[in-house]
């Protein structure tokens, strides 16, 4: 199934259980009874399940449908769980301090797990879109590569051209730069003029080298070049995989409240539903 | 360098294992091994490779990802010849990501055990602030009954409640709303199952509202699915201190009714009569008044628009009728004074029962002396107060099947009756001079079903003195104590007609000691020197109303009695009522007591002193000229007139009461209780007290305008005051007046109100039911509502017209202890 047409009938039947729903909590209001257990009780299965996709990562031998199939569950029930608290909570924020704290929990959830699906949809457009796509583990691997090549090829510009030209500013800017990932925030947001500003550099320590001298710049450059490519991959692939360091420990947050809680509204429920 | 800095294949790459807790140490330097740490974090680094053994020689085994074989190969021993150096390994970014997850939840449960603590849990679980009625409640526990448990009988209480209400009888300590709160309205399930009925019977049968039939089809009927409702089902609290506990909307109204519609202005049934649940408690024909009283009345009496007689409330729910002084009194206040009355304008409250004597005399009745003349019956006050003596009921009731002034035809049964009765009526009275009223409470409280008190024993006997009673009794039975002795020493006490004559069959020679008549005990008054010395007595019209009576023929041609022909040879005189009953003419008594006078003015009618006054009674009436001076100067006044202002007066053998006007305590009261205890079986003298007093034609006339209502049990309740706003009775409808002034066009009240003409207004008040009635409106016609009763306007919640809890709920009492 295409995505488009998958995306399209995955987001129909959400939007008719969403309607379901909504009806079903107007209809249960009208026949004098609490709607707000109705949908607290919707909530706590939807988050249950939600909760269950992570669990089914880490049992990955159970015959369970596949990963992306749950994966695609738990974006749209998801959504649907939004509806459920936005008719349990009545569209407004509520005002005792335990049920604020879950009302935020779940807005932090809620709104890491769409900002994870936005990131999981975007982002890797983005990967290896001006480089190699490289898998997030490695570009250690590579980084000290490059800076164990642009070093050597600095050490070696001394003796090819009896000039220190190239190891003093290697010494001076190229090392911290290969040193170790930078710029993230300059890379996430877009606005990292690092490799313009240090191209501009090597650029002008051309006319004191001679041919070998602008041989070996060039290979620096390369160098300078896709390490700020790894730079901008690893911050790309941090994000893909940070977003989860809300989304989940949250979520095991939000569930031990939200257990609190119905055990609270049941006690003291006044005899409801 | 061919700028690809990645190269993926089995051989040109190692395996990445993303999913381990730990990694090498020495990745972030670029330089991991290959067999990396355990899963416990520790480092299992030894040499690059593990050489492979081909018969006697060692062979590198490096992958190529890592390098491929080294120049220097494995020692000779087969050590691969480049140890790797140790490492710290570190968690992978997943392990990370576990370790933030347990820290969030460690640091989660700390919070919520920490919340959990005493001096937290109020105001850290509470799901927020209440409202400001209900601001000083205090801890939860005063409206959660599973608060005071702990946690773990929370979670007892959550998921195996007991008593479902517990926390709504919690609300029922300060909102006393019934003894049937938990029921639909409040009300009884038979009365509910009746509104119900008749509401279906009387509605057409119309289309459901969809969403009402879906939220019914797919949950049942609420009063059905739910053992009781709980206050919580319409209520919530924790909303915020400003929050509308009470506001619910039109379609949860409806969730329980049988009769389903949209709105106010699409499906609601008519008003059915409405304001009108019941007849006017005050029998005011408005249409009567409206065309014939008020133009009879003039302009300077009736009213001359509908605020003349009626105001707002002061909580602006009800027009109210105000003050009869207001009101009423300017055209009705002479009727409640009887001044259309033919006959007396007092009630008879105390009588001497008439008896045919001459019939009793001769049967041998003895009842002691007794007034000839009386004509009167028992009255239902009598009755009342002698209720309680032995056999008094079925003597009374065989009384009353007898012709008393006519025995002739009588039983000796119905003698010895009357013989009782007769005792009876003289005990009654020598009590009630004697004992005082307050010896009355019990029988009355036994004859009227209930404990009398102080206060409403006073208001019974509307404060009558002591005089008025002893004075009757003077003249009634003078000798009243001087027989009960008899009667208590066992003796008969004869009529005292009988008694001469029994006296004469044993003493033939005292012949005219055996012929004294009625005159004779007028002798016997005069005889006893108290009375005669009491001038009030001897001036007193009724002993010489006696005198008077004396006129009759048939007594006159008694031979025996025409021994005093001299005293009653002057017809015209005796003859004339009006002449005894004047004040002028009784002091003729006076006459009596001069000789000169009688002997010079009159000599015919008291010529004869022996007649009149033996020698004797002669010496001890002998008064004095001052005496006599006195005494006629005493005129003796008309009671009905003496008592034109209202008040205790008698008139012959009937001590009366004239009521004193609208609202008079004494009616008021026997009213009250007698139509309380008004029970066709059980209680004949409140019967017969409320057919007299609730007589329209008795004097003060209370019933001609108080409706009286049949209640529980056949208990009648006179109506005196007009609708009152009741601030402790919730009807299922709250329209209010007030703010609807400002609406009503040039018509004023008739803009809603439109008269009713022909209605039978009248014929409502005929029976005790308030419910069988015709008004003198028509009916609010929904019309008049429907124009701002929609959303777009006034707004059509139920809750603009209706409450939920209805039945009267007392405010609670404010307990002070008196230190």
């Amino acid at each position: 199934m295409r995505f488009a047409s998958r995306t399209l009938a995955n987001s129909a039947v959400t939007l008719v259980l969403a309607v379901a729903v909504v009806s079903l909590d107007r209809l249960y209001d009208l026949s004098l009874r609490d709607s707000s257990f109705l949908t607290g009780w919707l909530l706590v299965v939807g988050i249950g399940l939600l909760a269950v996709y992570n669990g089914r990562k880490k049992l990955p031998f159970l015959p369970l449908f596949s990963s992306a199939a749950w994966l695609q569950f738990h974006i749209y029930l998801g959504c649907l769980v939004i509806v459920f608290f936005l008719l349990h909570t009545s569209f407004r924020a509520p005002s005792g301090p335990m049920e604020v704290v879950l009302w935020l929990l779940f807005i932090a959830v809620a709104g890491s797990g769409l900002l994870g699906l936005a990131l999981s949809r975007i982002v890797p457009k983005w990967l290896g879109r001006d480089g190699e796509r490289i898998i997030f583990e490695r570009i250690p691997v590579f980084r000290a590569r490059l800076a164990r090549e642009a070093e050597a090829l600095a050490m070696r510009s001394v003796t090819k051209t009896s000039s220190n030209t190239i190891a003093q500013y290697y010494g001076r800017t190229l090392q911290p730069f290969f040193h170790g990932p930078g710029n993230l925030l300059a890379h996430l947001t877009g606005f990292d003029r690092t490799l313009q500003r240090m191209s501009r550099e090597i650029a002008s320590q051309r006319r004191y080298l001679n041919r070998d001298g602008r041989e070996i710049l060039d290979e620096i450059e390369w160098r300078v070049v896709a390490k700020n490519d790894l730079d901008r991959e690893y911050a790309l692939q941090w994000l893909l995989k940070g977003w989860l360091f809300v989304h989940i420990p949250l979520t095991y947050s939000l569930i031990l409240v939200a257990v609190v809680h119905v055990v609270l509204v049941h006690a003291f429920g006044g005899g409801m539903p | 360098m061919n700028g690809v800095l990645q190269q993926l294949g089995v051989r040109l790459s190692r395996y990445e294992r993303p999913t381990q807790s730990w990694v090498c140490g020495k990745a972030a330097t670029g330089s991991p091994c290959l067999i990396g740490p355990d899963k416990h974090g520790r480092c299992r680094a030894t040499y690059e490779c593990e050489p492979n053994r081909d018969g006697e020689r060692w062979s590198c085994n490096r992958p190529r990802s890592a390098g491929g074989k080294c120049e220097a190969g494995p020692l000779p021993d087969g050590t691969c010849c480049r140890r790797i150096q140790t490492c710290a390994p570190v968690r992978s970014l997943r392990a990370k990501r576990g370790q933030v997850v347990r820290w969030a939840v460690v640091l989660t449960v700390g919070l919520l055990v920490l919340a959990l603590q005493d001096s937290y849990v109020t105001s850290l679980f509470s799901p927020g602030p209440v409202t400001r009625h209900h601001g000083e409640v205090g801890t939860c526990g005063n409206c959660h009954e599973a608060f005071e448990q702990g946690a773990v009988g929370w979670v007892r209480a959550a998921f195996a409640p007991g008593d479902r209400l517990a926390d709504s009888k919690k609300c029922l300590a300060c909102h006393q709303l019934g003894e049937q709160v938990f029921e639909p309205h409040g009300l009884s399930p038979a009365t509910l199952d009746g509104l119900t009925g008749r509401i279906t019977a009387e509605t057409a049968a119309q289309a459901g509202v969809a969403h009402l039939s879906a939220a019914r089809g797919l949950f049942g009927n609420p009063i059905e699915a739910v053992d009781a409702l709980r206050c919580a089902s319409c209520h919530n609290e924790h909303q915020g201190r400003d929050f509308d506990q009470t506001a619910m909307s039109g379609n949860r109204c409806q969730s329980c009714h049988s009769l389903q519609f949209a709105s106010f202005s699409s499906g609601h049934p008519d008003f059915d009569g409405y304001p009108f649940g019941r007849r006017t408690r005050i029998s005011f024909d408005h249409v009567a008044h409206f065309r014939r009283h008020f133009e009879k009345a003039g302009p300077e009496k009736a009213p001359k628009t509908c605020t003349d007689c009626h105001s707002p409330s002061p909580d602006g729910r009800i027009m109210v009728v105000d003050r009869f002084a207001e009101t009423c009194a300017a055209c009705h206040s002479e009727q409640i004074e009887g001044v259309d009355l033919s006959g007396p304008k007092g009630i008879p409250f105390l009588a001497v029962p008439g008896f045919d004597l001459e019939e009793l005399a001769a049967r041998g009745a003895a009842i002691g002396e007794w007034p000839e003349w009386s004509e009167e019956g028992l009255t239902p006050f009598m009755k009342a107060l002698l209720a309680q003596e032995d056999s008094f009921e079925a003597d009374a009731a065989r009384l009353e099947a007898l012709d008393l002034l006519d025995l002739a035809d009588s039983s000796d049964a119905d003698i010895q009756a009357i013989e009782r009765v007769a005792w009876r009526v003289k005990e009654l009275i020598y009590r009630l001079a004697t004992a005082g009223l307050e010896d009355q409470r019990r029988p009355l409280s036994e004859a009227l079903g209930r404990d009398l008190d102080r206060v409403t024993l006073g208001r019974l006997f509307g404060s009558i003195p002591p005089d008025v009673i002893l004075s009757a009794q003077r003249v009634w039975f003078p000798n009243l104590a001087e027989e009960l002795a008899r009667v208590r020493r066992g003796e008969r006490v004869p009529l005292p007609g009988a008694e001469e004559v029994e006296a004469a069959s044993a003493d033939v020679g005292d012949a005219e000691t055996a012929h004294q008549t009625g005159s004779s005990e007028t002798g016997k008054i005069l005889d006893d020197d108290e009375v005669l010395d009491d001038g009030e007595i001897l001036d007193d019209a009724e002993i010489l109303d006696d005198d008077a009576i004396l006129d009759d023929d048939a007594i006159l041609d008694d031979a025996e009695i025409l021994d005093d022909g001299e005293i009653l040879d002057d017809g015209e005189i005796l003859d004339d009522g009006e002449i005894l009953d004047d004040g002028d003419t009784l002091e003729a008594g006076d006459i009596l007591e001069q000789d000169e006078t009688v002997a010079e003015g009159e000599g015919d009618i008291l010529a004869d002193d022996d007649i009149a006054l033996d020698e004797a009674d002669e010496d001890e009436v002998s008064l004095d000229g001052a005496d006599q001076e006195e005494a006629a100067a005493m005129p003796e006044p008309d009671p009905e007139q003496w008592a034109a202002l209202g008040g205790w007066y008698r008139l012959e053998f009937v001590l009366r009461y004239k009521p004193v006007g609208h609202a008079d305590p004494l009616l008021r009261t026997w009213l009250d209780l007698s139509g309380h205890a008004f029970d066709v079986s059980k209680q004949p003298v409140a019967n017969a007290l409320f057919g007299l007093l609730g007589d329209e034609r008795t004097p003060g006339r209370c019933t001609k305008c108080h409706s009286v209502d049949r209640g529980a049990g056949g208990a009648l309740q006179v109506q005196w005051q007009p609708r009152r706003p009741q601030p402790e009775t919730k009807t299922a409808t709250t329209f209010a007046h007030a703010t609807h002034f400002s609406m009503l066009h040039e018509e004023g009240c008739l803009t809603c109100h439109a008269l009713a003409p022909d209605a039978k207004y009248a014929d409502g008040f005929k029976d005790h039911d308030p419910l069988s009635f015709s008004s003198n409106f028509a009916a609010i016609d929904m019309a008049t509502c429907a124009g701002c009763r929609v959303e777009e306007r006034a707004g059509d919640s139920c809750l603009l017209c209706h409450q939920y809890h209805l039945g009267s709920f007392p405010i609670r009492p404010l307990v002070t202890q008196m230190k």
